[in-house]
């Protein structure tokens, strides 16, 4: 009996052991050293391959163009170090620990989707290296008290009311809710329905569908049925516009209404062809027209969240210009603490607009917008609507 | 459960799940083929298939680009099928070759593995070539609508169902009246004596590849179409669903894939009315393991269990 009491005794001091050198580490900040002659890289996590690459290739061009235009910091030179983080948790987590062991990484641009980000900050949160969202929207990201998490774009809560409101004004009563079970598309899907039920209005139905399905037939079918009016659906645009075309195809006539997720002239207008006419997105106000032709003369089309990713990374840049101090030996030293009151505590003229960040290090005053597709003199766009 | 009594729906989810169905079977018969005479899986029968529909791609996107296909847009697409289907066959040969013929004689693991790795191969050579990037088919021809009443029957659902119903049937009929299928069915019953009585044993192992690609490849350019949507990963989730037609008709067994195909096809359609849309995969894998347990040798029967 006693030499039992002995055995617990044991496994206590053993998990209390554990416990104590990472309570110490979570209060340690401490610095990066940039040494003379080592460039400072910019990390960037988003989907460079696979179904929603262009959006993530979009972000690396506009985190790519701020760190050209920097080019360098005190005489270091700055390099972007993407890499490819597949928008998914477990990719997301092997980058992150990546970027976080590099010691010349000063911050990351990313990640491009909630559910990388959500893992990823928290191991980011371990290393005390700062990231700055251009495109994960999910509320939790900023509801768990992260320090060193930020991001440029809105969070879903803003975008589903921004919808909600629109549905609410047009006076659709029969709603049918989709979302791709993604953390992405399913907590948007979730905001919108709270939204418009507070508002006494009644959701006919909700289903999830699998990303990377092409056949959406049968659930559709199932959906005309209840004669819907409109169509919400939370998610990306390789699923939004299958929906779309095969809307047009079961015969369903109800408006359809996505998020910032089918904002992508590629993969939503063009693919879609003339099926994703007067589809309704949400997205954030047009970012600074200058800006855009700069940007296009360079990369092409301005997709979706090159312009968040551009203030990100400028953010990021502006910051470790502030507080990054040069040693006599030609090395900078960054206060990793300093470095991110620093961004907590930024106001920035941003291409998008003023950027400051609460105490969650969501944006302040960041407006969603809804946009309707159109087709005008034989070009198709996303016209933003009357608000 | 309303949904079941209105004969509308029901007809219009017969219509959808025929379609998908016509699809199914028609990959679920190359399975099938390879298996009836080397008793092995052909694991890289999806990337085949995903390979055709790449072919049919290219050609559309370069016969619209120069504007060919506004002016004859019949002529492009069976264009897209001839091309797809060339590839496809070159490919299965190919694959056949340098593959699986080298392990013929090993153990029966041996050509699975194989199998395995080309399939790796072939999605990763097309990821690279593509940039993982999806690839949208050009519309070639508008899509027009059948409605009667509430219903709406797409021209396109009811093209790949014909498409595949008479494909399937030349394929029948090629089994059964042609010298070339009967020497199939010969090497499918003993091997060793078809070799004895003079059949070339490997040429008709070719062909049988040939055949199940360019199945495969026509089905590729029939999703092209038809979903619009391609990529690199396109013949992973198809080729799986459609070794699962293949089991549950019979697997070795020629109709018995196609009644799986469409029978996996309908059951998928249907059971979105009874239960919510995520578990459309469920009920394709549930029904696996439930044929399975009451019915081994598939729904009609023929070789399967002891072998793989």
């Amino acid at each position: 009996m006693n030499q039992k009491k002995n055995q617990w005794y044991c496994l206590l001091v053993i998990i209390s052991l554990f416990f104590i050198p990472r309570l110490g580490y979570a209060d340690k900040w401490g610095s990066i050293i940039i040494p003379a002659g080592k460039p400072i890289q910019i990390g960037l996590g988003s989907m460079l391959s696979g179904d929603y690459a262009s959006m993530g290739i979009d972000i690396k061009n506009g985190a790519e163009m701020a760190v050209l235009e920097k080019k360098s910091i005190l005489g270091h030179p700055v390099i972007l170090q993407a890499e490819d983080d597949g928008c998914g948790g477990p990719t997301s987590v092997a980058i992150a620990e990546k970027m976080c062991n590099n010691p010349l990484v000063v911050g990351v641009v990313g990640y491009m989707c909630s559910g990388g980000s959500k893992p990823a900050s928290d191991i980011h949160n371990k290393y005390k290296v700062l990231m700055i969202s251009p495109s994960s929207t999910a509320m939790e990201l900023t509801s768990r008290g992260i320090p060193v998490f930020f991001r440029t774009c809105w969070n879903d809560a803003t975008q589903a009311r921004c919808a909600a409101d629109f549905v609410i004004k047009n006076n659709w009563k029969k709603i049918v809710v989709l979302h791709d079970k993604s953390d992405y598309g399913q907590s948007l899907a979730h905001d919108f329905m709270n939204h418009i039920s507070k508002n006494g209005l009644k959701i006919l139905a909700t289903e999830g569908l699998t990303r990377g399905d092409k056949d959406f037939t049968p659930i559709l079918t199932k959906i005309k049925f209840m004669r819907p009016e409109l169509i919400y659906f939370g998610g990306m645009a390789a699923e939004g516009v299958l929906l779309a075309r095969q809307m047009k195809r079961t015969g369903i006539r109800a408006y359809f209404m996505s998020d910032d997720g089918c904002y992508t002239v590629k993969d939503f207008i063009q693919a879609g062809g003339r099926a994703t006419n007067g589809c309704y997105v949400t997205y954030a106000k047009k970012p600074d027209a200058q800006w855009v032709k700069r940007f296009e003369s360079c990369y092409g089309h301005c997709q979706t969240f090159s312009p968040q990713a551009y203030d990100a990374t400028n953010i990021l840049l502006e910051a470790v210009t502030q507080t990054a101090k040069k040693q006599t030996d030609g090395s900078l030293i960054i206060d990793k603490k300093v470095l991110r009151d620093e961004v907590a505590g930024i106001r920035y003229k941003g291409i998008t607009g003023e950027i400051a960040f609460n105490s969650h290090g969501d944006r302040t005053g960041s407006v969603v917008v809804i946009y309707k597709v159109v087709e005008e003199n034989g070009k198709r766009f996303f016209k933003q609507f009357a608000h | 459960m309303e949904y079941l009594l209105n004969p509308e729906i029901l007809i219009a989810q017969i219509i959808n799940g025929l379609t998908i169905g016509g699809i199914y079977a028609l990959i679920a018969l190359g399975y099938t083929l390879v298996y009836g005479i080397l008793f092995m899986i052909n694991f890289a029968h999806g990337e085949i298939f995903m390979f055709g529909s790449f072919g049919g791609f290219a050609v559309l996107t370069f016969l619209s680009n120069n504007g060919f296909s506004a002016s004859h847009p019949t002529l492009s697409i069976l264009c897209a099928f001839v091309v797809a289907i060339i590839i496809a066959s070159s490919l299965g040969a190919l694959l056949e070759r340098v593959a699986y013929r080298p392990l013929r004689d090993a153990p029966r693991l041996s050509p699975l593995i194989s199998a395995i790795g080309v399939s790796i191969f072939l999605q990763n050579a097309m990821m690279l070539f593509t940039k993982g990037r999806m690839q949208v088919y050009p519309d070639i021809i508008p899509e027009n609508f059948i409605e009667i009443g509430w219903l709406s029957i797409s021209c396109f659902q009811i093209s790949i169902i014909l498409g595949s119903l008479l494909l399937m049937a030349g394929l029948y009929a090629f089994i059964h009246k042609t010298k070339t299928g009967k020497a199939m069915r010969a090497v499918a019953e003993n091997r060793e004596a078809a070799f004895l009585m003079g059949i070339d044993v490997n040429r008709i192992i070719t062909i049988t590849f040939i055949i199940g690609s360019a199945l495969a490849a026509a089905a590729g350019v029939m999703v092209g179409i038809y979903y619009t949507q391609i990529n690199h990963m396109m013949g992973f989730i198809p080729g799986i669903k459609a070794f699962t037609a293949a089991v549950l008709g019979g697997i070795g067994n020629v109709p018995g894939a196609m009644l799986g195909g469409f029978f996996l096809g309908l059951a998928e359609a249907l059971g979105v009315l009874v239960m919510p849309a995520q578990y459309k995969d469920l009920i394709a894998f549930g029904l696996l393991i439930l044929v399975l347990i009451i019915r081994p040798k598939g729904i009609l029967g023929e070789v399967v269990s002891e072998r793989v």
